[in-house]
């Protein structure tokens, strides 16, 4: 009667567009100030905590299963524990997002008792790190936060952004992972400001620098996830701005709806946008769709669109990363 | 854990590290400590719901017989066995 699942739960989420993930923005606020953050000094007026526990209530209704908070830096809300305890009420897995600078001894044993399945924690470098933050003492406090919540036996990750600021650490960053027994996970791509603006896309690494992160991470034996299907945007994942607009993914931009105006439900199944989305398959994508390189490809089509004009279009920085990593492989430049 | 030390006074309790979310007839669990995912169809789900706690075994398969309109003498092993994977996938507490 019991069997342990693999993936097919996500592919029946998918296929009966249940909004299994939902990332939750819970406040655009933030105590740092890191050089390619996508969010500009965006403010607006965020949800109560009673609208948010409202919101709460839909989404257990429609079917997800984990709620990822995500900020800003969620930590500065005073509620945020009573979020995430209301959530777990509602049976939810969640994760947190965050620089994790406010979390304290106290503040780690509160995620332990929640049982958080994971806190990511944005680390750049172990010398790097308070240069991209605009934050003295920075790394200091992200890096004591990690051992109080290593001490509770919490599930951490390191996320990382790679940057031409940060790329020739990438490599040291991995072992300090290693070492404490973290889930290390570099990130090459990094997006477009929220404004439309696109200041942020100068701290992309250059052909040189991408070919040599590229190869540490091949011998390092990261394996690639290339894709055989249009993504799970507005399927199977969602996403909450702090205001309550609902987008179809966190990479998404385009708002489908607010939730001070309409439930959850009704902008989930009614929403026009959300139904040409769902219509999309990958044979639509004429060029990605015969493209040798998808297998080690991680085509955002949001990024597509935002960026390149065109959802359907190949994302150019998706397709340079994934050519160096075919080339590397390929030429055997690399040991793997 | 072996079934034979099942014992139908005792209590059973849904683990507060569990996650789980009714999906399409079906119900997902996910165990926070371990990230295992499991699910379990529409009868494992109707006995989930009533491990909260406030009924020992009897009652639950009392429950169910009623529920599902069948001798309580013919889903007793199939109650006992499904009680038993879920103490030995640590998804649930037996006290008395």
């Amino acid at each position: 009667m019991i069997r342990q699942l693999k993936q097919d739960f996500r592919e029946k989420a998918r296929n009966a567009n249940i909004p299994l993930e939902v990332t939750f923005e819970l406040t655009y606020r933030c105590n740092l100030s890191c050089v390619h953050c996508y969010l500009k000094g965006e403010t607006c007026e965020e949800m109560t905590t009673g609208e948010i526990f409202a919101v709460i209530d839909q989404l257990a209704e429609c079917g997800t299963l984990h709620l990822i908070f995500t900020g800003g830096e969620c930590l500065l809300r005073e509620d945020f524990f009573d979020i995430a305890g209301y959530a777990r009420s509602k049976n939810l897995a969640l994760s947190l997002i965050t620089n994790a600078t406010l979390i304290d001894g106290p503040t780690a044993k509160k995620f332990k008792d929640l049982n958080f399945l994971e806190v990511s924690v944005s680390i750049y470098g172990l010398n790097c790190h308070d240069r991209i933050t605009s934050t003295k003492g920075s790394f200091i406090k992200s890096h004591e936060a990690i051992k109080h919540l290593i001490r509770e036996n919490v599930s951490v990750q390191v996320k990382t952004p790679v940057m031409n600021l940060n790329f020739n650490e990438i490599e040291q960053l991995s072992v300090f992972c290693e070492q404490l027994g973290l889930d290390f996970a570099p990130n090459p791509f990094i997006t477009m400001c929220s404004d439309g603006t696109r200041k942020t896309l100068a701290l992309r690494m250059d052909d040189g620098q991408l070919s040599r992160y590229t190869c540490e991470r091949i011998e390092s034996g990261e394996r690639a996830s290339g894709f055989n299907s249009f993504c799970n945007t507005g399927r199977s994942v969602a996403a909450i701005s702090p205001s309550g607009d609902v987008f179809p993914c966190i990479a998404f931009k385009k708002s489908i709806g607010s939730l001070k105006k309409q439930s959850f439900s009704d902008i989930w199944n009614n929403s026009p946008y959300l139904s040409f989305l769902r219509s999309l398959e990958l044979a639509h994508m004429k060029e990605c769709s015969v493209c040798t390189v998808r297998n080690v490809c991680r085509l955002c089509p949001a990024e597509a669109l935002e960026e390149d004009g065109d959802i359907l279009s190949p994302h150019k920085e998706a397709c340079r990363i994934a050519y160096m990593r075919h080339k590397l492989i390929n030429e055997r430049k690399c040991k793997c | 854990m072996l079934m034979e030390k099942l014992n139908i006074n005792n209590y059973v309790k849904r683990k507060k590290e569990i996650a789980f979310q009714n999906m399409d007839q079906e119900l997902v669990l996910l165990n926070l400590e371990s990230g295992v995912y499991y699910s379990t169809n529409k009868v494992g789900q109707r006995i989930w719901q009533l491990c909260d706690g406030s009924m020992n075994i009897r009652e639950i398969i009392l429950k169910l017989s009623d529920d599902f309109d069948k001798s309580s003498d013919d889903i007793k092993n199939d109650v006992l066995e499904y009680i038993n994977d879920l103490i030995n996938e640590d998804l649930l507490s037996l006290y008395s």
